[in-house]
């Protein structure tokens, strides 16, 4: 076990600095003098210096003042959580994304099966992308857009994916909406026996919509029950509560207050 | 040497410092290193240096971006059960000088999020600097350009909310600076 210090520790911001160089001399002199003395700063110092983690590359962007922005997109936020899970059904954040494919000879007439027992079906025209909200401001038009990042390179308007890459969510409000938002995000995919299946691959939010606002959370998606790669990739908003998981899996990707974008698998 | 005015070249020199310490508030080195990424894809997309991110980045102040980041994640709701699962048992803020530091936990992220309920973002930033990154009073109030007096008073409304989340008088922590 480490011992304790033998008066004040030294900050890790100092020791940071310290092991970087940046110190300014009278103070370095004084940790120096400090870490001679105290095997417990001393080997907090040996932990920093032993440390070396790696560095997740940075997009290739343009330097700030750069004239022309690049033709596909922007920044990232940070990616977490960092999963690639397997299949199942609706589950929580941390659980697996499941896509949901279209069905093999193209059926989806829009409606559900209900009365003959059939799962519903995903809808051949489900959701578009964009979505009027009925916000306490007044009616807001959202748009949805799906981010792929593959391999470094990002998309920002997917329309296709392949198995490693990774997807963020985000939103577009006009400039007067603002609006404070229930979010969900929830994939669809055809699984085994025709079912829609659903997940929910992060956590719901509320969020306040804007320009281009990237939801937290990033996620891969892998094949249904069904080994069925397509995705519906949709976003619940609703204003004033959570939107309802349940109903929302129930019934597919179409209806009020829902933003959808198909993904085709590569 | 000389602040880095290139979040690239700030990303390399300062990107490990950040993760570790982005890691000391999260538990999870993955966690940080997602956030100290993402802080530089952000400081990267930006046009222009505004008044809260100058154009020259220096250690301290993206230590203080990566507290923020930090807080914002343990705050979300919708993450705090996915963090609060790789906490085993309650860590409280612990009392007393000369404690071991390595390897010690001075706060755990359950009381963190709990007070992520309680006080403000001044007070959240005092809370990090203090009790995770084991600053004085004096390096806080210089680190984050205010008073040592205000520092005191942000640390005692601190202890006086862990107070109130424990419930018991007398169990707050003892600040290391004239401790026994």
């Amino acid at each position: 076990m480490t011992p304790a210090c033998i008066s004040e520790p030294v900050s890790w911001l100092a020791l940071e600095q310290l092991a970087l160089g940046e110190l300014p001399a009278a103070r370095a002199r004084a940790v120096q003098d400090h870490l001679a003395r105290c095997p417990a700063c001393r080997a907090c110092l040996d932990r920093i210096e032993a440390d070396a983690p790696a560095l997740p590359a940075l997009p290739a962007l343009p330097a700030r003042g750069a004239a022309a922005p690049p033709a596909v997109a922007p920044w990232w936020r940070a990616w977490w959580p960092r999963l690639a899970v397997g299949g199942g059904l609706a589950a929580a954040a941390a659980a697996a994304v499941l896509l949901v494919a279209r069905a093999p000879n193209g059926d989806g007439d829009g409606g559900d099966r209900g009365p003959t027992g059939e799962a519903p079906t995903l809808a051949l025209a489900p959701a578009g992308p964009r979505v009027a909200i009925k916000a306490p401001a007044g009616e807001v038009v959202i748009a949805l857009a799906v981010v792929r990042e593959r391999a470094g390179h990002v998309e920002a308007e997917a329309a296709s994916i392949a198995p490693d890459d990774r997807l963020k969510v985000r939103l577009t409000c006009p400039p007067a909406g603002g609006a404070r938002l229930h979010a969900d995000v929830v994939v669809f995919q055809r699984g085994a026996g025709a079912r829609l299946e659903a997940a929910f691959p992060l956590p719901a939010r509320t969020i306040t919509c804007g320009n281009e606002v990237t939801l937290d959370g990033a996620f891969r998606v892998t094949p249904s029950s069904s080994g069925a790669r397509d995705a519906t990739v949709c976003v619940a908003l609703d204003p004033a509560a959570a939107p309802d998981r349940a109903a929302l899996a129930a019934r597919g990707p179409r209806g009020p207050g829902l933003a959808c974008v198909p993904l085709a698998a590569e | 040497m000389a602040p880095v005015s290139d979040p690239t070249s700030a990303y390399r020199t300062y990107g490990p410092a950040l993760i570790r310490k982005a890691e000391r508030i999260l538990r999870s080195r993955d966690d940080a290193v997602d956030v100290v990424h993402g802080l530089f894809v952000d400081l990267l997309q930006r046009d222009a240096p505004t008044p809260t991110a100058p154009a020259a980045m220096d250690l301290p102040y993206l230590y203080r971006a990566v507290t923020h980041r930090c807080l914002n994640l343990v705050r979300d709701r919708a993450n705090r059960d996915r963090l609060l699962a790789r906490e085993h048992g309650a860590v409280e803020l612990v009392a007393g000088a000369g404690r071991v530091r390595c390897d010690e936990e001075v706060i755990g992220l359950q009381l963190l999020a709990r007070l992520t309920e309680r006080l403000d973002e001044a007070h959240l930033e005092v809370l990090v600097a203090r009790f995770v990154d084991d600053m004085t009073q004096d390096e806080i109030a210089e680190h984050l350009g205010t008073s040592r007096k205000t520092i005191g008073k942000r640390l005692a409304r601190i202890r006086d909310a862990v107070i109130e989340l424990r419930g018991a008088p007398g169990a707050a922590p003892a600040d290391r600076e004239g401790a026994p």
